[in-house]
């Protein structure tokens, strides 16, 4: 017998309830966001004016003063005013921007907090904000940007400030619909994939929508060799450390402060490696620098709160995820992870480690090495202050237009590796050209494989000038037009990782070689040695500096068995190890 | 011939009993209730008044001008906890009330200066703000419930409540508020309209409440209007674009502006059933469709829609204990209009 009451309830009820919960998820109730923020719980103004009549924490009127007046006067901190827009006890827009918000993020001392209020260094006080770009520049307001969530200041309201805290805060939290967004923001980490997309906020205007001083960023990190920026949201917590850093992030907040970044970027050479106005105050790690080839395990954070400027060197911010510090499992200086480029992330405190015999200037000048290169063996700028000048990161790794129109620094690339080009989208290839041809002695010699606008070490080591061999480089001369076997197939070129490292950061062996077989000095592995198709295209197994300069090269300084390097075929000791 | 007369008087005594309790105005019942001729009465006065402790009524043997009784304060008070006696509206409960009206009570400022206005007759003037009242200027006089320093009555009779109420109480107004006179004004505050409920909002439900005039331009005729005359830096229309400002962002919070509907989160139409907590003014309010709905984009943020107009239980006569050491209870009023910062 049917029971009518059951099978009405199954064909009725259950759809509904389950209509219902769909319903509840599919669209998420605004609202309840203030009580949710640390505005919300912690706000308390009568911590710092004790004779402040309302105690209770989060209460409107610890910013608020509805009349501007309690008990018939205004408050007296930090001074009294008249009545202030939004009907704040302290005026805080135009000439006097942010001041309310800096009466707690500054100027009051609340217990437990530092006098500079903020969290984790990504605030460090009204001082250096005033001084930054995003609190001088005219151009810092959300409201020209008539996509949601802006403007900050409502759809009633005809204030503009520029500088402002609230073009990127809502001191109440804001609710885009999916909840609060964190850190009181008005947008929320993103990736590609959501919409809107403006990561924190950053990309409402750094998207090429602004125009002028606003480069678009957000371009460069859609192209194919980013950085991870939109590939993942909400990584970014606080505080970090090396062990919270285990999921490695790279929103933009992790290399850019956005309450202490100043205008501009570094000038090559000049600057040095000291870190650049773009990263300013940023943290960082500085390695204990171990013995030659091995791992860096012990860290100087460079934190504001212990060091008031955070990183001093560029470098240190990318240790922060490319070293053992951030990259987790790391064996014989190589992380578990494959980069975008299609290669294993090393450890680049591993590789610019002072106590190798080469790297480049990135960490220290190269007289800390093996010794440095002549001026005639670079170009502009780097011809000065050989041995003791150093670099950036960011000098070889950037956009693959910075040079045109796009944005500066290693956000994204459309070539490999993020190298930077040298005049609008030249030389941005290593070690093969754009048709995957590796480069090679006889392509700069006999003028092929685009050397000259795609290879990219020419950016700065000019190779070959008038016809000659720059520094009549023995090494390289002697090398033009010959042959190499790698894997017993002859190869009419011998390619420039025939000898170098693939991943040119640095080396255990000087002029950045690396080792592709073992005769008794080690051996190194990809990716420095370069191999494809189980092809180990690095021939070396031991190299001296010759003592009296490129142009004193002889066999003896090189040594290998591979076929067609039969002069170097003898081991005549004291080889780099 | 003398039955006739008789008969006459009679029919005059009954026709002008029927008249005297059938017309309509503001109040009805024996003219004893509120009048002595004398103030004597067995040789006793008539005219009352509280006592020094508040704590109970005693004789008055200066009478009082109409005729009357007692005075404002003492017509309107109980030593009891009711707030409504003999259809009286009580003002004024000397121990404790329950259910209080929709202004409030004075009992609470009797023990407090901060939370109530201090009326003459009630309590001496503030401590803290003397005759200054918060957005004003300062008066030459305290506080008092009608005449020139009052609320209730023509503020232009001198500083005599009796002068500036003479006659509402008897007024007809069964044609409806129309703020012509005292008597046909909201709760004889003069020129004010809006529509009052018949037991002062003793029940407090919103089925049933006073409706209150509100205007977003500089109309003489709303609630907030005359809160303004004495704490006019807080009044939009009074303020100005100096003292509260003419749109967001204001200064001040405003009053007589219309509860927006057009910012991106919806905040304020959310709002959309009516609190007693937080009540808000009508552009007509002798015409709405649903007492019992607020109506974001047409309704108006009042004086009255965060302070009780005599005195509250919290502080600055908020309606809510916006003090209270939890939150959620301290932004309860808040949050019914911002909906979206709870």
């Amino acid at each position: 017998m049917i029971n009518i009451k059951s099978t009405l309830s199954i064909m009725i009820l259950w759809p509904a309830l389950i209509i219902g919960i769909i319903g509840l998820l599919s669209f998420p109730v605004q609202g309840q966001t203030y009580t949710s923020t640390l505005h919300g719980t912690s706000a308390n103004r009568s911590a710092v004016e004790a004779t402040f009549p309302y105690t209770t924490n989060g209460l409107c009127a610890h910013c608020h003063d509805q009349h501007a007046s309690i008990a018939g006067a205004e408050p007296t901190l930090p001074s009294a005013q008249g009545p202030s827009y939004y009907s704040l006890f302290q005026d805080n827009y135009g000439s006097a921007t942010n001041d309310l918000c800096y009466a707690c993020h500054d100027t009051f001392t609340i217990s437990g907090m530092t006098l500079e209020y903020g969290r984790y260094g990504i605030y460090q006080g009204s001082t250096k904000y005033n001084s930054s770009i995003h609190s001088t520049s005219a151009s810092m307001d959300w409201s020209p940007d008539s996509s949601p969530p802006g403007p900050p200041f409502g759809p009633n309201s005809t204030l503009t400030d520029p500088g402002n805290c609230h073009n990127c805060h809502n001191p109440h939290g804001y609710d885009d619909g999916s909840g609060l967004v964190p850190h009181m923001l008005f947008a929320r980490d993103s990736q590609t994939s959501d919409s809107p997309a403006y990561e924190m906020g950053c990309e409402a205007c750094h998207d090429g929508s602004q125009g002028g001083a606003f480069k678009d960023v957000q371009a460069q990190l859609n192209k194919t060799y980013a950085h991870p920026t939109h590939t993942y949201n909400d990584r970014h917590t606080l505080p970090e450390n090396g062990t919270s850093f285990e999921t490695r992030h790279a929103e933009c907040v992790d290399c850019h402060n956005p309450h202490t970044v100043l205008s501009g970027t570094h000038t090559a050479q000049t600057d040095g490696n000291a870190v650049s106005n773009a990263l300013k105050y940023v943290w960082g790690v500085e390695p204990i620098w171990p013995s030659r080839w091995t791992k860096p395990v012990t860290f100087t954070e460079r934190k504001p709160s212990t060091y008031n400027d955070g990183a001093q060197y560029e470098y240190q911010i990318c240790f922060k995820c490319h070293s053992n510090y951030g990259l987790g499992t790391v064996t014989n200086g190589k992380s578990t992870i494959t980069g975008p480029s299609g290669t294993i992330i090393t450890d680049q405190a591993w590789e610019f480690n002072t106590n190798n015999r080469s790297a480049h200037p990135v960490v220290a000048g190269t007289n800390s090495y093996s010794g440095a290169m002549t001026s005639s063996q670079m170009s502009s700028p780097w011809t000065t202050s050989l041995g003791t000048q150093t670099m950036y990161c960011s000098d070889c790794h950037g956009a693959n237009d910075e040079h045109s129109t796009g944005a500066k620094g290693p956000h994204g690339s459309s070539t490999a590796f993020m190298l930077k080009d040298a005049t609008n989208g030249s030389n941005v290839y290593w070690p093969a050209s754009s048709s995957g041809t590796l480069f090679s002695l006889n392509d700069v010699r006999d003028n092929q494989n685009n050397w000259s606008t795609q290879l990219f070490c020419v950016n700065c080591h000019p190779l070959r000038v008038g016809g000659n061999w720059v520094n009549d480089n023995e090494a390289h001369k002697e090398h033009e037009r010959r042959e190499y076997e790698p894997d017993g197939n002859t190869r009419e070129d011998v390619y420039c990782v025939a000898c170098h490292s693939a991943i040119p950061h640095g080396s255990r062996i000087s002029k950045l070689i690396a080792y592709g077989y073992n005769g008794g000095y080690g051996v190194d592995t990809a990716p420095w040695v370069y191999t494809s198709g189980g092809v180990i295209y690095n021939v070396i197994k031991g190299f001296k500096v010759a003592s009296g300069g490129p142009d004193d090269y002889d066999e003896k300084d090189c040594y290998s068995t591979a076929n067609r390097c039969d002069e170097h075929d003898r081991d005549e000791g004291g080889y780099d190890n | 011939m003398k039955a006739s007369k008789y008969i006459i008087s009679g029919l005059t005594f009954f026709i002008f009993i029927f008249i005297a309790v059938n017309v309509h105005s503001a109040m009805s019942g024996q003219c004893s209730d509120c009048h002595t001729m004398h103030n004597s009465q067995d040789g006793q006065s008539v005219a009352y008044q509280l006592n020094a402790a508040f704590d109970d009524f005693e004789a008055n043997t200066t009478p009082n001008q109409y005729l009357l009784s007692s005075g404002c304060v003492g017509c309107h008070t109980s030593t009891g906890t009711s707030s409504i006696v003999n259809n009286v509206p009580i003002i004024l409960n000397t121990s404790s009330v329950v259910n209080p009206l929709a202004g409030g009570n004075f009992t609470y400022v009797r023990s407090d200066d901060l939370t109530g206005h201090n009326v003459v007759g009630v309590k001496a003037q503030d401590g803290t703000l003397g005759l200054t009242p918060p957005g004003g200027s300062i008066m030459s006089s305290q506080l008092t419930c009608g005449g020139e320093y009052g609320c209730h009555g023509d503020r232009t009779s001198g500083n005599n409540p009796f002068e500036g109420l003479k006659g509402a109480h008897h007024t007809d107004d069964s044609g409806g508020i129309t703020g012509s006179s005292v008597g046909l004004s909201y709760r004889f505050l003069n020129g004010i309209l809006g529509n009052e409920d018949s037991n002062w909002e003793q029940d407090n439900t919103n089925t049933s409440h006073n409706e209150y005039k509100g205007s977003t331009s500089s109309a003489t005729n709303t609630i907030s209007y005359l809160c303004a005359q004495c704490h006019g830096n807080f009044h939009t229309w009074e303020g100005g674009g100096s003292e509260v400002g003419t749109s967001s962002p204001w200064l001040r919070h405003p009053t007589d502006v219309i509860l927006p509907t057009d910012t991106p989160d919806s905040e304020y139409e959310s709002y959309t059933s009516y609190s007693m907590v937080t009540p808000v003014a009508r552009p007509d309010s002798e015409n709405v469709a649903d007492t019992t709905a607020v109506y974001p984009g047409t309704d108006i943020v009042m004086c009255l829609s965060c302070h009780r107009a005599h005195a509250s239980p919290y502080y600055k006569m908020v309606r809510w204990d916006y003090k209270n050491a939890t939150l959620s209870t301290a932004i309860s009023g808040c949050s019914n209009c911002h909906t979206d910062k709870d």
